[in-house]
């Protein structure tokens, strides 16, 4: 088990995660061997459960097997989006081909999340290093998607735009949709829902100025 | 008021004890800003976030040269936290702060201490439920936005004629 702190540690560039207090996590783990194509959570399943991958490879698909998210190898952490959230699963996980896994129970998880031992400290900064990870991919697979920002064609070339501080532009009314596409940033996209809300108080600025 | 008495005053922190309150801000040492300066900019390399005591700021995203508020952070909340779970980020969004602010420097070096800090384990717990919340966001705004794999195309009388003669070339040889 210390071999697969130290790599869990090290692929998630885990910061202050003491290697023997995670050892003592993955000791509480229920070790499980699971063959090709079993199914580890059924997307819209309760989430109660993270799973540790500790041999092997996952498929995260949603829709039915009609889209791939993405592919993990161990070691990972799988499954705590949703106990993190307490929302049910968001996908489905398929093993792809034989692999080792261990999986906490959420309570045990929520009682060492909680407390102040040092195992609760290894396996929160653990888990928060898979989320900066999580959001740093997700933020770069959105972006892939959205489009280019427009071309500033009063802009002489080689200038920048104006600082933050400087004169702002007049704003214009459109689709805050449309506003959210153009405007991709990663914490912009995270925040999607209030963006929508200071777009549409613009808008409505703007019709009663008309 | 002193950034101990500040941060003992927050809702999430008021279970610490005062001698972990002052312990942590002597660790994290406490910044103020003044209205409409910025506590972080965009596009900078992160490292290390602010735990906001006092004062509002307001998140803003540039792209090309117009600025979008994508929201507040209020006197409790982290602003910046993937600088200090991760290195070699870089920063989403320009901070501003609205009005004076208070804050506390939060640095990775925090992480190093040989001894639990409760106050950094009440940080931790409160970006374990944001920054799940938010990945899970984002994860659903890609997939929304995804292209769907095409359909395979209908199987029409045309396909089944070049599918019968493409198999009658093959066994004849031509």
């Amino acid at each position: 088990m210390r071999r697969v702190a130290a790599a869990l540690i090290l692929s998630h560039r885990a910061l202050g995660v003491d290697e023997d207090a995670l050892v003592q996590v993955l000791g509480r783990m229920r070790l499980r061997k699971e063959e090709g194509g079993a199914t580890l959570y059924e997307e819209g399943a309760r989430s109660e459960t993270v799973d540790f991958l500790l041999q092997g490879r996952v498929r995260v698909v949603a829709g039915g097997e009609s889209q791939e998210l993405t592919r993990l190898e161990a070691p990972a952490v799988v499954g705590h989006l949703g106990v993190l959230t307490g929302l049910p699963r968001s996908a489905t996980v398929v093993t792809d081909g034989p692999a080792v896994i261990g999986r906490l129970e959420f309570r045990e998880i929520w009682s060492l999340v909680g407390g102040e031992a040092a195992a609760g400290q290894a396996l929160r900064r653990l888990l928060l290093a898979s989320l900066a990870q999580l959001e740093g991919q997700a933020n770069a697979a959105l972006g892939a998607l959205l489009p280019a920002p427009p071309e500033d064609k009063d802009r002489p070339a080689g200038t920048v735009a104006a600082p933050i501080g400087g004169p702002r532009p007049t704003p214009r009314p459109r689709d805050p949709l449309a506003e959210l596409a153009a405007h991709f940033d990663a914490d912009l996209l995270a925040q999607a829902d209030r963006v929508e809300v200071v777009e549409t108080e613009a808008t409505r600025r703007e019709r009663y100025r008309r | 008021m002193t950034a101990a008495a500040a941060l003992a005053s927050l809702p999430a922190f008021r279970a610490c004890a005062t001698q972990d309150i002052e312990r942590f801000v002597k660790l994290a040492p406490p910044v103020r800003f003044h209205g409409q300066s910025v506590l972080i900019r965009q596009g900078e390399p992160a490292q290390g976030a602010f735990l906001v005591l006092s004062g509002r700021c307001r998140a803003e995203v540039q792209r090309g040269d117009e600025r979008v508020v994508v929201g507040h952070v209020q006197a409790g909340e982290v602003v910046g936290e993937l600088g200090l779970f991760t290195s070699a980020a870089r920063r989403s969004a320009t901070v501003i702060a609205e009005e004076d602010v208070q804050a506390l420097l939060l640095t990775q070096d925090l992480f190093d201490r040989p001894h639990a800090l409760p106050v950094l384990s009440v940080i931790e717990r409160r970006a374990l439920a944001t920054m799940a919340e938010r990945v899970r966001r984002s994860s659903q705004a890609t997939r929304r936005r995804r292209p769907r794999p095409a359909a395979p195309a209908a199987h029409t009388g045309k396909d089944w004629l070049a599918g019968l003669m493409g198999a009658l070339q093959r066994l004849t040889g031509g």
